[in-house]
């Protein structure tokens, strides 16, 4: 996915803009010269310079190349929607991970992103049980992570 | 000499080589997996060292931390996720001789070097520690500030192709690092009221969506890269021995630097392995085979790595100021088991500090056969198919983000910064800048604030104390030198047409 | 190869979804049934961090469930007190509260105050004290105090604003300067301050006794005074702020073990109880003293109003320097 630099660089230097206004807002450090504006500031100003030779080698470019450049492996529709699932997955988990708890829903996880890419419903299920079990004694039990047990905390071990 | 015979009576027992030896697989297991690093190691092994004697319980800490360091390697080199910041710096180089087929002989030259690095680190620590130590103690704020600009420095210009593109993902980390509270001011920045973010960005969730998760969405878009060959090399040592004698001034240079670096409080493993790779392409003969999964890019980082850690033991034992979190950790025990660090503690007890010397090059030599056994086992993930692989990764990504800082706040910062990591690679932007920017950012800002303050206001303190004044100069004139080489081509492109006609 | 995608995915979500109505519930047993989770604010490494985790594996010896010591932290603490006080109030999950959960509301950082627990206990207290280098002009508190009202002295020791930024100026209001006659250069922690001190990057330090003891006794760094009303127990030499300058200011930082609010008494009982054993231990004495920290015990209606008076005292004196918002 080759965005044009042109684009690129137009949202560095709009980048560099918000923070330049930000970094206006910050107080002074009391009793200090020097406060928690200036370091912002300065990557800001950075951005903004850095960016402009972008924005003008995409602009020579973009007769030929257009905005947006998908490389040939890159082509597929269905590849696309396999990474809107994948991203739509951990988006789920970021929000209900803690309720539903890790071992069924890494069992989704797991098992969704192996029938995505075509491995037999058995297969995956089978894959799916035994990588999230396997991960969860390692993590939970050998290194204390405290993953959460959301659904299954009646039974937790 | 009464003293040495009686460490080696305290180290030769069968509960500290066992304790050495599960420590030794603890940490070769932890710093293999993406997310899980050293400090996350040693802080679960303080519970257990409360009810151990005291040079067992040290030796399974340097133990752990060796293993930990190497094995942040191996996943570098087979899945392209640095176990590390310090593996971060050569991770593409490794990832490159995989692709090649060159797995064994990547992970192979990781190990050697790193072993040596390791032992002249800890000939440094034994021999010159007091000394170290008073060097290391003269750098304020204002040599600190330079060997910051240095490291960032040596990711942009020395190891990239498009200096600009470096440059504009350099400063998107540096970014990334002002945001929350952990500035010289403690004002929160570009936290929006939202408490999560005063705590700041990670840098483990950060590099781990950075690398990993944008390789697992460039697999799932169907970027299927063709799979490397696992055998090509039969044997693991053969042809390391020739690297190694090719490359034994490369090795030798990581490993001083990275001693020299660790031993500065401030810095530590993660700066020296980068102005190692920097230092090493720029003396390199051949320079042009950089990136492209060249196995002299390898010597001096992973020398250097291993060799930050004795270093960073110099400080703490001479005068008990922690160079990491690992040796804060360290230094905590120490004083638990009545070693207490300082200068006294090559006096009193000295079969104490001389056991843990011993243990040091045991664990370093240990190293050797274990780490062999790991990247034997660790090599047979190339064989499991790709499809099957990445979203078993991507189920240890989301736990290693989670488990930093037991939050699914790590888990958001590692999708965010995995979806900017994927826009960058696939447009020319490399990630290491940005990593290296995220995780010196703070450093940088600190000793840049603190300097001033301390000078008030005044920017010629930076070049008053002469290593700060040594630093600078060397810094800026690398930032001067494609401005230099560009009005020179330029004057002498302008010329040559004159002197023709 | 879409539907049969759709149909395969909805089996693995009803599979894992069977597996737990298939359950039976469990009555509620005896407190505490399974692990339970101990937040420390701080970094691993820090003093906070080791008493946390010793606290923790004594505790869990006490309790026979695991006590798994949980690292929150970054924003100057803020982000480890909120996870504690917004846990749910189950016993579950308890942490290890600092005294900047009194700081950090004046400053405007969050409307967090120790209001927000339900106090367990308090058990240690390390008194704040100022260190120079051993070849300073100075031998007294009173020479440094006379050098400083030129202003150009520069102190270091933890972050602007932080508890040794605030016990050094609460010191010089005291005893009549400005609060900023000593100019405080920020720094990551006690042990890089007194880094920059022995490097002559700054010309006092100040922070506690632990912090600064493995440079006192390599014979780098002098202690000039101790912020509390007795003497430290490792250097009974170093004299009070009342033998010193005659001054009766004393500030220090304190850890407790605390609850978020809500939680129910006899869950609470219970850990206070637990507690008291561990801190009554050979191992927990042993190991605090060991480091030099303080041992201090206060059950929790006593950490109760201890730390709604370290609240008005801190406001009261933040107010004063100008670091209040």
């Amino acid at each position: 996915m080759k965005i044009n630099d042109a684009i690129l660089g137009a949202v560095l230097i709009f980048l560099g803009f918000a923070v330049l206004l930000y970094a206006r807002t910050l107080p002074d450090m009391p009793g200090q010269d020097i406060g928690p504006n200036v370091f912002p500031t300065v990557i800001a100003i950075g951005l903004i310079v850095f960016s402009i030779p972008l924005v003008v080698t995409g602009l020579r470019k973009w007769p030929t190349t257009g905005a947006v450049q998908f490389a040939d492996w890159a082509q597929s529709g269905r590849g696309r929607l396999n990474v809107l699932i994948t991203l739509a997955l951990i988006v789920l988990y970021i929000v209900f991970g803690e309720s539903v708890g890790f071992i069924p829903f890494g069992i989704v996880i797991v098992g969704a992103l192996l029938l995505l890419q075509g491995v037999g419903p058995i297969p995956s299920v089978a894959v799916a049980v035994v990588v999230t079990l396997a991960v969860h004694y390692a993590f939970y039990s050998l290194l204390r992570v405290p993953l959460p047990w959301g659904l299954l905390m009646p039974i937790a071990w | 000499m009464d003293a040495i015979l009686l460490a080696a009576e305290l180290v030769f027992r069968v509960d500290t080589l066992a304790a050495i030896f599960m420590a030794a697989c603890f940490g070769l297991f932890v710093g293999s997996i993406p997310g899980l690093t050293a400090t996350m190691a040693v802080a679960l092994l303080v519970p257990i060292t409360f009810f151990m004697e005291p040079v067992p319980a040290i030796g399974a800490m340097v133990t752990c931390v060796a293993m930990a360091i190497f094995a942040g390697d191996i996943p570098g080199a087979l899945l392209r996720i640095p176990g590390t910041p310090a593996s971060a710096a050569y991770v593409d180089e490794a990832f490159r001789m995989t692709q090649k087929g060159e797995a064994e002989r990547a992970l192979g030259t990781g190990l050697v070097c790193s072993v040596i690095g390791g032992l002249i680190g800890t000939t440094a620590l034994v021999l010159v520690a007091p000394v170290l130590a008073e060097i290391a103690l003269n750098f304020s704020s204002f040599e600190y500030f330079w060997l910051a600009c240095l490291g960032l420095t040596s990711a942009v210009f020395i190891a990239t192709a498009s200096p600009i593109r470096g440059f504009l993902s350099l400063l998107i980390g540096l970014l990334i690092a002002s945001i929350g509270l952990d500035n010289p001011a403690g004002t929160p920045r570009f936290t929006f009221g939202y408490a999560e973010l005063y705590g700041g960005i990670d840098f483990i969730p950060a590099m781990i969506g950075m690398f990993a998760v944008s390789e697992i969405l460039r697999h799932m878009l169907g970027g299927v890269k063709p799979q490397a060959g696992v055998a090509a090399v039969r044997n693991l040592l053969s042809g390391i021995g020739r690297s190694i004698a090719r490359y034994k001034v490369n090795i030798a240079r990581g490993s001083l630097l990275g001693t020299l670096i660790g031993a500065l409080p401030g810095a530590g493993a993660d700066i020296a392995a980068w102005i190692a790779y920097a230092l090493s392409k720029k003396f390199s003969r051949e320079p042009a085979k950089f990136g492209t999964g060249h196995v002299e890019g390898l010597t001096d980082a992973s020398a250097a790595n291993n060799s930050a850690l004795g270093g960073a033991w110099v400080p703490a034992l001479v005068f008990g100021i922690p160079g990491d979190s690992v040796t804060a950790i360290v230094i905590g025990v120490l004083y638990l088991k009545g070693m207490n660090p300082g200068p006294t503690v090559f006096l009193m007890n000295p079969e104490n500090i001389y056991a843990v010397f011993m243990i040091f090059f045991a664990a370093n030599l240990l190293l050797l056969p274990l780490g062999y056994v790991a990247i034997k086992s660790a090599k047979q993930v190339l064989r499991v198919p790709r499809r099957i692989l990445m979203p078993v990764i991507l189920l240890f990504c989301m736990v290693g983000a989670y488990a930093i800082n037991n939050t699914v706040f790590g888990i958001a910062t590692m999708l965010a910064l995995g979806v900017i990591g994927f826009i960058m690679e696939e447009n020319g932007f490399p990630i290491a800048p940005a990593i290296l920017g995220i995780v010196l950012g703070q450093l940088l800002e600190r000793t840049f604030v603190t300097s001033l303050i301390r000078s008030r206001g005044d920017y010629l303190a930076f070049f008053e104390r002469p290593i700060a004044a040594g630093l600078g100069v060397v810094t800026i004139a690398i930032w001067l030198t494609p401005v230099f080489i560009m009005l020179w081509r330029r004057h002498s492109r302008r010329q040559a047409p004159g002197e023709s006609a | 190869m879409k539907s049969s995608f759709g149909l395969s995915l909805a089996a693995v979500a009803a599979m894992a979804l069977a597996g737990v109505a298939a359950l039976p519930a469990t009555a509620d047993a005896q407190y505490p049934e399974r692990p339970i989770t101990l937040i420390v604010p701080w970094g691993a490494g820090g003093g906070t961090d080791a008493t946390g985790r010793i606290i923790a594996s004594l505790l869990e010896e006490e309790l026979g469930q695991p006590v798994n010591v949980v690292n929150r932290t970054g924003g100057s603490g803020v982000v480890g007190h909120q996870a504690i006080a917004t846990a749910d109030p189950d016993g579950y999950t308890i942490g290890v509260a600092t005294v900047e959960i009194g700081m950090m509301h004046w400053q405007g950082l969050t409307d967090l105050t120790h209001e927000a627990y339900a106090p367990i206990a308090l058990v240690n207290a390390d008194p704040a004290a100022i260190h120079v280098p051993a070849d300073a002009e100075y031998d007294t508190l009173d020479a440094l105090l006379e050098a400083a009202e030129d202003g150009q002295l520069q102190a270091s020791g933890t972050g602007q604003g932080g508890i040794w930024h605030l016990a050094l100026a609460g010191l010089l209001q005291d005893v009549g300067l400005a609060p900023d006659v000593i100019q405080w250069v920020p720094s990551e922690g006690a042990a890089p301050g007194l880094q920059d001190l022995v490097a002559g990057g700054v010309d006092l330090v100040a922070c506690s006794m632990p912090e600064a003891r493995a440079l006192v006794e390599a014979g780098r760094v002098k202690s000039l005074v101790i912020m509390s009303p007795e003497h430290d127990a490792i250097f009974p030499d170093v004299p009070t702020t009342e033998e010193a300058v005659g001054s009766t200011w004393t500030l220090g930082a304190w850890r407790g073990i605390v609850a978020p609010a809500g939680t129910p008494d006899d869950v609470v009982a219970t850990l206070v109880s637990a507690l008291e054993t561990v801190h009554q231990s050979d191992e927990f004495r042993e190991f605090m003293l060991g480091r030099g920290y303080g041992l201090l015990w206060a059950g929790p209606d006593e950490f109760r109003e201890f730390m709604a008076k370290s609240d008005e005292d801190l406001g009261s004196v933040m107010t004063a320097v100008g670091l209040a918002q």
